[in-house]
């Protein structure tokens, strides 16, 4: 029985391990559909093998290498109980409205992870986007209200300064784009107020065209004539507000050409292009195992760099006398 | 683009890989002298021809990054002509180190002539600096992938040296350098020390990575095969550590983790346009 952590603990199996994770990356590599099994299964092998090696050669547990390979086993168990408690998503929230956790495409999610982001509040501000010359985007800054103690607080963010909200990472992305704010009034009835989110600008600025159906059932289909043309040679912003825009309007066979603040009649409502607005795509990100992840990396690095600095020709079988 | 229009800075940088490559062809010419000529002379005119193409590409990349506003981080061009640089001073600091690697000019410059006769046919289009590459963080992920691979190019100068000490030619080219175990021992010193920059440039990168893209790992190609190389160098050293491995065969591992390393660095950034795909 003694002899079973010492073959789990072999160095052989640990190059074994090393080789099935690299044939496992190489089999997923560029496959979102492949199994995670040909990467975790590795991983998984190598923890157990590293765990061994640890319990039965006291060398892995002490001084710069013991650092190292306990470092490294945490980073191993972190990665996986990250896998396990993670989430990923994205969302676009309009100019104006909150973040709606019904509007979120959940892209990834750990078994283990609870619904705590269908809590999380803030509301979207305008933004603005830097473009530096062949339409390259750069900086972006989206402001977003969230509450506070004191009360609404407003936070500028962008591709790399997250919002971060009960751990919760939200990043802007290239995916962004106008959204005429109309009001629907109806005969004797209440007015409706809403945003119609065109397709991503300027990825699509050639489609700019979305649909809308009524509350009376009536069929409206909406088309945005940007009236500036795309800067491709020199830099710009793009600041959904000041783009110069006519909404192109289609309900029942006839077309109606809208600047901010008109309106048109329709049968039994009245309908007004108030402004443009612009909505705004979010990656969201959490992870509870980044910061532990961070930090056991970084002890694993300073452990080994303290053994090799110490010991390096110790380490080097063939190199003891060589080169004194 | 018309040859004769390209910036000055172009130019030296071509200068700087033609310079690269007369010091490889110098070094081997000093090697092949027969013995007793040349031989105590051997380096000094290598490092002159050398130190000429690193000034030379030194100024290359401060002009450009004078002209266009950044550094040299992320079309081919650039990536190599930062890599010319980088892995020249690394080497020759470490050869003004360790005298022993000195001989070993003719493999490493051979290697950096091979980036130099890249640079000439790679496309030299000015780039636009993305606001995810403003980043503190990046100066040490890529200040520590520099390092890595310096490192391994020192170790694949002196692993070439083992290797081609295996036929009776290598042996005579060589024979003014330590014996295969001195040198087996100081190229896996270097093996070592390039492993602990490729972990430190995976940590950086993932950070960057985090709050540029908003995800530290996401298996782009780059990670992936960043990943790859450190798998190698992992099992490389694992192997020379666990069982005593002879310097030929040790040399050949180098070698291939050498040769996955530069395929990580160059052929990746080559085939995927912009080092990592989300830099955009």
């Amino acid at each position: 029985m003694k002899r079973l952590p010492h073959r789990i603990a072999s160095s052989r199996l640990t190059l074994a391990g090393f080789a099935l994770l690299a044939a496992g990356t190489l089999a997923t590599y560029n496959r979102p559909g492949a199994s995670a099994a040909a990467i975790v299964l590795p991983l998984a092998l190598l923890a157990v093998n590293l765990a061994a090696a640890i319990a039965v050669r006291p060398a892995l547990r002490h001084g710069g290498l013991g650092l190292f390979h306990i470092a490294l086993l945490a980073l191993l168990l972190l990665a996986g109980l990250g896998r396990l408690t993670h989430f990923d998503g994205r969302v676009e929230v309009a100019e104006g409205g909150g973040f709606d956790p019904a509007q979120v495409e959940v892209t990834g999610r750990g078994p283990w992870h609870g619904s705590a982001w269908k809590n999380l509040q803030f509301r979207q501000g305008s933004y603005e986007v830097d473009y530096a010359p062949g339409v390259k985007r750069s900086h972006t800054r989206s402001q977003v209200w969230t509450d506070g103690e004191s009360g609404p607080s407003l936070r500028v963010v962008g591709d790399d300064t997250p919002l971060v909200l009960d751990g919760y990472r939200f990043y802007t992305t290239h995916n962004k784009g106008f959204a005429p704010l109309l009001t629907w009034q109806p005969e004797g009835g209440e007015p409706v107020q809403g945003l119609i989110n065109m397709p991503s600008y300027p990825l699509f600025d050639w489609k700019q065209e979305n649909s809308w159906t009524a509350p009376d059932g009536t069929a409206l289909r909406f088309w945005l004539r940007i009236e500036r043309p795309l800067s491709e040679q020199s830099t710009w912003t793009l600041v959904a507000r000041d783009m110069p825009a006519v909404l192109v309007v289609e309900a029942a066979g006839a077309r109606h050409e809208l600047r901010p603040g008109q309106s048109i009649a329709l049968p039994a409502a009245t309908l007004r292009y108030e402004r443009l607005a612009g909505w705004m795509g979010y990656r969201i990100f959490y992870d509870p195992t980044l910061v532990p992840m961070l930090i056991a990396s970084v002890l694993g690095v300073l452990g080994l760099g303290w053994h090799l600095w110490r010991r390096g020709e110790r380490l080097l079988p063939g190199a003891q006398g060589a080169m004194a | 683009m018309n040859i004769a229009a390209r910036a000055l800075d172009t130019w030296w940088l071509y200068a700087g890989a033609a310079l690269v490559a007369l010091s490889a062809l110098h070094a081997w010419r000093q090697l092949a002298a027969p013995a007793g000529r040349g031989l105590a002379t051997a380096s000094r005119p290598s490092w002159t021809l050398a130190d000429l193409a690193l000034a030379a590409v030194a100024t290359g990349i401060a002009l450009r990054w004078a002209r266009i506003g950044h550094g040299p981080f992320l079309n081919l061009f650039e990536i190599l002509a930062s890599s010319l640089l980088s892995l020249g001073l690394i080497w020759r600091l470490a050869s003004l180190r360790v005298a022993a690697l000195r001989d070993s000019a003719a493999v490493v410059l051979s290697l950096l002539a091979l980036l130099g006769a890249w640079l000439l046919v790679a496309d030299p289009a000015d780039t636009v600096l993305p606001p995810t590459y403003e980043m503190p963080v990046l100066w040490f992920h890529l200040a520590f992938g520099k390092i890595f691979l310096g490192c391994a190019l020192v170790a694949t100068g002196l692993a070439g040296v083992l290797i081609a000490r295996a036929s009776e030619r290598g042996t005579r080219w060589f024979r003014r350098m330590p014996g295969d175990a001195v040198l087996d021992a100081l190229a896996w010193r270097f093996m070592l020390a390039a492993l602990v920059f490729e972990s430190l440039m995976l940590i950086a990168g993932a950070v960057w990575a985090q709050d540029a893209w908003g995800r530290f790992w996401a298996w782009d190609p780059l990670e992936t095969w960043a990943f790859i190389t450190w798998l190698a160098l992992a099992s490389a050293v694992h192997t020379r550590i666990t069982w005593r491995v002879g310097p030929r065969q040790g040399a050949l591992m180098i070698a291939v983790v050498f040769a996955i390393a530069f395929l990580t660095f160059f052929g990746v950034p080559f085939v995927s346009v912009a080092p990592h795909k989300g830099a955009v």
